[in-house]
């Protein structure tokens, strides 16, 4: 049936035509995937006045700002958001009530114009800004705020960033610009809370949708945010317009566009040739590959996060003594690491409270210099003894144990490194094991026991406000929870608790004081650095802060 | 023939089969949660509900031949991080990736035939060596590195071409533009095979140029180009298309790292994100796929064997 006469020149010419044929199918498809009303035939062509018709237009023209995102958003629904990349682009969509200072992340207004606590801490009003719209022309009220709380507590939607607000007990909609959110419990930071991890949903399209399921609205979304969604070809990129009729004033840059770029190297390397103007959230380690090139630059600013060593305290043969974290603290060169590590960009931690937020920072608590000497010092008297290996022994339990990182983050394994040698000096012995982050996470969240995981180090993300503490140290959370190293301390328990329910800023302060001279010394966790939130962008981009870059893009220009 | 071809589909199939069962298993025995179940602000009750949404929570076998009855009616679910259907991501990832194997194949044999001939008429000479090397450095060579130092050399220094993506944003999508983006990728993909194809055509060519026929063909007076072209390089290159056609698989799936580079959106970086957002649909889907194109090309290259070369019959 196939003949005996196998012709290569028929062989070839049908090949070719599969593949002219893939060719046409494929830019036929790409532009199937495109959600938005544009309708343009081509994949890109015709979204705006700015998108020229060669790529020397878009350079030149400057009316578009191009961000990388590392993966393909799947949800741009704020209530199903999940992953970074999601979060990126929905922050320029939607907005939420209030906005943090990108300094000193003190909460400001946004959607709200003003807000204020009852007495109790237990309820809080919100004052809308009128005449909000979202991008499809309708108002956005107090029902929609309302509306999306609802939606976010909703148990068959398990929405993940609903789990910050289970605090929520009921939300009241007191007329069509004022919204009162009833809490279960009294809670401080709660405006800090909404900054973060709420944005408001428009209840007229989603009201008659079941949101878990339909996914129409996770690829077109409409929100109230500066620029809206025009064209999103998946996995390839997204470009949104500016919305006009923004509250704050229409953004000074007509078109935004987010490439997927999974590979670092390759967006420096776009930065570079101009085809990204700007890198939110670049990595320490990759500064020395822009600084000092002309016409690039990095702003630094502050960041929520601080790297922490942690032990598992529920292995109290090892690490049940106070006085063997402090000289584990001891043993490790703080300095070196920030320089090492971040390039110099941070400092030396000394509690979970970072210090932009001036008010609540301690400085005075007790610190740790590296001072070898003195760990050693410590472990002697805590009854260890060096055997003959150099290892530390007592009641023949070894300080010889296992220290866990994760992959994909080059300053958590160089970290694991660096302290390892730090301790191996003393004559702590520790095996390095960097396990990818699924399975790590699953590790040191589900296996603290006894026989649990020993130590690892990571970096935690807590909100901007003293209280995002609450989780990592209270002991509700050391079972299961985000405490990860099982710490149960009921002094701590108190304090954190009179620091979450005090609307007084001078008594939180009191609180958080103590509750950060109670963990300097008891180290549930070894605090180690607090690094910077990095942008990196060309010089002739203005207006954007070096932190949270991406909530602020309505100020935005080039020169 | 036909027996032949009933007896390969029997295989293809138990194949298919074991392949997908045994990634089936490794992915829930793989440690590590899916990353819709890895957020700091979940409870472990959330965590259940989440098991029991996704159909976690029944037993292993149950989900096999739940997975099973829904892929054999064309269902292959909906991803998990992507809240898409399975098969319409693949489906509009597939030309992508098809777009990038066939310019990286045709690059590849073209070239890699040409230099192999070359290679093989001037044995031992400096051209036989240069070509020799620079196929060795093309098969030795990580392509994460020669991706990197292209994408460094061509459009950072020298600004001549396109880093990544496949067209130029908010540009016309113009075929040239669309071509300029695929210079780079199509070269670092096709650097690893072009290689195998030199070695291949060269030594085969070298083999049959010592056939009695060859001596025969010269000897009644025909022309070397004719003598190479028609005698020569159609014999020598039965071994080759055994290579292309097992290079096929791996320019489909094995170009997960030339996608993550060069930011193509294929199936390769698919499969890559799918793995580590642990995104079961996604990766059986991926897996279905790869599966399908391997068996399939390995089914064509023995059918086109048998074609091109007269000494291998069906029995």
């Amino acid at each position: 049936m196939l003949g005996t006469t196998f012709s290569r020149r028929r062989f070839l010419a049908t090949t070719g035509l599969i593949a002219a044929g893939t060719l046409l199918s494929n830019c036929s498809s790409s532009s199937t995937s495109t959600p938005s009303s544009a309708g343009s035939g081509q994949a890109t062509g015709s979204t705006s006045a700015a998108a020229g018709s060669s790529p020397a237009a878009v350079k030149s023209s400057k009316n578009t700002i191009t961000f990388p995102i590392i993966a393909n958003p799947g949800t741009l629904n704020p209530i199903k958001e999940s992953s970074t990349a999601e979060g990126q682009v929905a922050s320029v969509i939607h907005c939420s009530l209030v906005r943090l200072d990108p300094t000193n992340f003190d909460p400001k207004p946004y959607l709200a114009e003003s807000w204020e606590a009852s007495a109790d801490a237990k309820s809080w009003t919100f004052k809308l800004r009128s005449r909000v719209k979202f991008h499809d022309g309708t108002d956005c009220t107090a029902d929609d705020v309302k509306f999306t709380m609802d939606k976010m507590l909703d148990p068959k939607v398990n929405s993940a960033r609903g789990k910050q607000f289970l605090l929520v007990d009921s939300t009241e909609v007191v007329d069509p610009s004022t919204v009162t959110f009833h809490l279960k419990s009294p809670w401080a930071a709660f405006p800090t809370i909404l900054a973060g991890r709420w944005d408001v949903v428009p209840k007229h399209i989603l009201e008659s949708v079941d949101v878990a399921s339909d996914t129409s609205f996770d690829k077109k979304p409409i929100g109230i945010g500066p620029y809206t969604l025009s064209e999103w070809v998946a996995s390839d990129h997204l470009l949104l317009k500016a919305n006009k009729n923004f509250f704050l004033g229409p953004p000074k840059i007509d078109t935004m566009a987010f490439k997927v770029l999974p590979d670092a190297n390759i967006q420096i390397a776009q930065l570079k040739t101009g085809e990204l103007d700007a890198i939110p959230f670049f990595p320490d380690a990759s500064i020395p590959a822009v600084s000092g090139q002309t016409g690039l630059t990095v702003d630094s600013g502050a960041a929520s996060i601080w790297y922490a060593m942690h032990l598992n305290l529920n292995r109290p043969d090892l690490f049940g003594d106070q006085k063997v974290r402090q000289a584990l603290s001891y043993a490790i060169d703080r300095q070196a690491l920030i320089d090492n590590l971040l390039g110099g960009h941070g400092q030396i931690a000394t509690g979970p409270i970072i210090p932009q937020i001036t008010w609540a920072y301690d400085p005075n608590v007790m610190q740790y210099p590296h001072d070898p000497a003195k760990a050693k010092a410590l472990l002697t008297s805590a009854g260890w003894t060096q055997g003959s290996d150099g290892v530390w022994t007592k009641g023949g339990v070894k300080l010889d144990f296992t220290l866990s990182a994760f992959q994909g983050n080059s300053t958590v394994d160089q970290c694991a490194t660096l302290v390892q040698q730090n301790w191996a000096d003393i004559g702590v012995k520790t095996k390095i094991e960097v396990l990818e982050f699924s399975t790590f996470i699953t590790q040191v969240r589900d296996n603290r026991g006894p026989d649990g995981y020993y130590s690892f180090v990571s970096y935690m993300t807590p909100e901007p406000e003293p209280d995002g503490n609450y989780a990592y140290f209270a002991s509700n959370n050391a079972e299961r929870g985000s405490n990860f190293t099982a710490y149960k301390n009921p002094e701590v328990d108190q304090l954190l608790e009179t620091g979450r329910a005090e609307t007084d800023q001078a008594k939180r302060k009191d609180a958080y004081f103590k509750f950060q001279e109670i963990v300097a010394v008891d180290l549930p966790r070894i605090f180690l650095f607090y690094p910077q939130e990095h942008l990196a962008r060309h010089t002739n981009l203005m207006g954007l802060p070096s932190s949270n870059a991406l909530r602020f893009t309505e100020n935005a220009y080039f020169t | 023939m036909i027996v032949y071809l009933r007896r390969r589909l029997w295989h293809a199939a138990i194949v298919f089969a074991l392949v997908n069962t045994l990634t089936f298993a490794l992915v829930r025995l793989a440690p590590g949660l899916p990353q819709i179940m890895t957020g700091d602000t979940l409870t472990n009750a959330d965590r259940m509900q989440f098991r029991h949404n996704l159909g976690l929570d029944k037993p292993i076998l149950e989900q096999y031949f739940l997975w099973w009855s829904h892929v054999l009616r064309g269902d292959l679910g909906t991803s998990w991080t992507e809240h898409t259907p399975v098969l319409h991501v693949l489906l509009t990832r597939l030309p992508n990736t098809l777009i990038l194997a066939a310019c990286a194949m045709l690059i590849s044999s073209i070239i890699g035939i040409t230099a192999g001939v070359l290679s093989a008429v001037y044995l031992y000479s400096p051209l036989d060596y240069a070509v020799t090397s620079v196929g060795l450095f093309g098969l030795a060579v990580p392509s994460f590195w020669l991706g990197l130092m292209l994408i460094l050399l061509f459009s950072v220094h020298w600004q001549l071409l396109p880093s990544a993506g496949m067209y130029t944003l908010g540009g016309s999508a113009a075929i040239t533009d669309r071509l300029t983006h695929l210079i780079l990728p199509t070269l670092v993909l096709a650097a690893g095979t072009l290689a195998q194809i030199i070695r291949f055509t060269r030594s085969s060519l070298v083999d049959i140029l010592g056939e009695d026929y060859i001596r025969t063909a010269r000897a009644k007076g025909l022309p070397e180009r004719i003598v190479l072209l028609r005698h020569g390089l159609r014999n020598a290159l039965i071994p080759v298309i055994t290579v292309l056609g097992l290079q096929l698989p791996r320019f489909i799936g094995g170009s997960i790292i030339v996608e993550s580079i060069f930011a193509w959106p294929g199936v390769g970086r698919l499969a890559y994100s799918a793995a580590l957002t642990r995104d079961y649909p996604m990766i059986m889907g991926v897996t279905i796929l790869i599966s399908v194109v391997v068996l399939g090309a390995n089914l064509v290259t023995d059918i086109a064997y048998t074609v091109v070369d007269p000494r291998i019959r069906f029995e």
